[in-house]
């Protein structure tokens, strides 16, 4: 029971784990440390209601864990971070390609966001959720997730002007 | 949905990049699964050891049952109706008669309370010894609100010794 349980855990998590991690890393504004740690403590949870949702729709409870925690990731005053003697490894600036400035940009204006605004504009828009299931995912009301949602497009257009052009 | 809409949608979409479920990662999660799952046998021991702490406390805490806890008896009914003869010589049965005594007047004023107290004041001062004998017979044939109709015939005879008491009185 146990075993058969662990085989299809782990397949589902092997067989989703690139998008949920990116999912996690748009959550966090592109800090992919944090999106793991936060990847990591969602399939944790995951694991313990595994049978009871693995039927149903198990990416969608990592999904609310993910955003909910993230949301509240704001009031949290320390992250767990300890100091090192070696910094990890940056990202290098010199052989990037379109695409990747493009995602660096995206992540870097997503981090200027506050977590909750970031949270309903990714799963609005990342994750094409309706304004309602947003809200749903959020656990807030429907007009509080509209706002959040509008007003985190709002920046991201001040701060994306000059990438995406507006038409017309 | 309007143009920037749609590129940002374009935007998070495009910048996904292949991200495999590494061993270092899987084991990292199992450690995190086996952690977890201490801390929730931990805390649920805990929080059972502190339930049958407080079940404890709340026992020897609890005073110990007194011998007034026991069932109280029957409530006693109330004594609207019959009532036996050794507890009519009390001075409150006597106005039952008094009206009757002064029923010579007021044919249909005794079955109102309100000439008792002065028959009762008479019966006081007057013949208490013959006041016993007047209610036992008129009481138990019907509750003292409807007995005073009744109850002229059988003490027509007193009202005179009566009379003259509370006219002596």
């Amino acid at each position: 029971m146990e075993q058969a349980q662990a085989e299809s855990y782990d397949g589902f998590v092997a067989a989703r784990w690139s998008a949920l991690f990116h999912l996690a890393r748009l959550l966090c504004g592109g800090d992919r440390h944090r999106a793991e740690d936060l990847l990591q403590e969602a399939l944790v949870k995951l694991w313990f209601v595994w049978p009871k949702i693995a039927d149903e729709a198990p990416e969608a409870y990592v999904r609310k864990v993910l955003a909910r925690a993230a949301a509240r990731s704001a009031r949290r005053r320390w992250w767990g971070e300890r100091p090192v003697e070696q910094l990890p490894d940056l990202a290098q600036t010199g052989d990037e390609s379109a695409a990747v400035v493009e995602r660096t940009r995206l992540e870097a204006a997503l981090a200027q966001l506050p977590p909750r605004q970031r949270a309903a504009v990714v799963l609005r828009y990342y994750q094409d959720l309706p304004e309602k299931q947003v809200a749903e995912v959020l656990g807030c009301p429907l007009g509080t997730a509209r706002s959040h949602a509008s007003r985190g497009v709002a920046r991201l257009r001040q701060i994306l002007a000059d990438v995406i052009e507006p038409v017309g | 949905m309007d143009h920037f809409e749609r590129e940002l949608a374009r935007m998070m979409r495009d910048a996904q990049e292949y991200t495999p479920f590494e061993p270092a990662q899987q084991n990292r999660l199992r450690t995190g699964v086996l952690v977890r799952r201490r801390v929730r046998a931990a805390q649920k021991a805990v929080g059972s050891v502190l339930v049958a702490a407080g079940l404890g406390v709340g026992l020897v805490l609890l005073p110990h049952a007194p011998d007034r806890d026991q069932p109280q008896a029957p409530v006693p009914r109330p004594t609207t109706g019959f009532s036996s003869p050794t507890t009519t010589p009390s001075p409150t049965q006597p106005p039952s008669t008094s009206p009757t005594g002064s029923a010579p007047t007021t044919p249909t004023a005794p079955i109102t309370t309100e000439s008792a107290p002065e028959s009762s004041s008479s019966v006081g001062t007057g013949p208490s010894g013959t006041a016993p004998a007047g209610p036992p017979a008129t009481i138990p044939a019907t509750p003292s609100g409807s007995i005073t109709p009744s109850s002229p015939p059988t003490t027509t005879g007193e009202p005179s010794s009566f009379v003259s008491a509370t006219g002596a009185g």
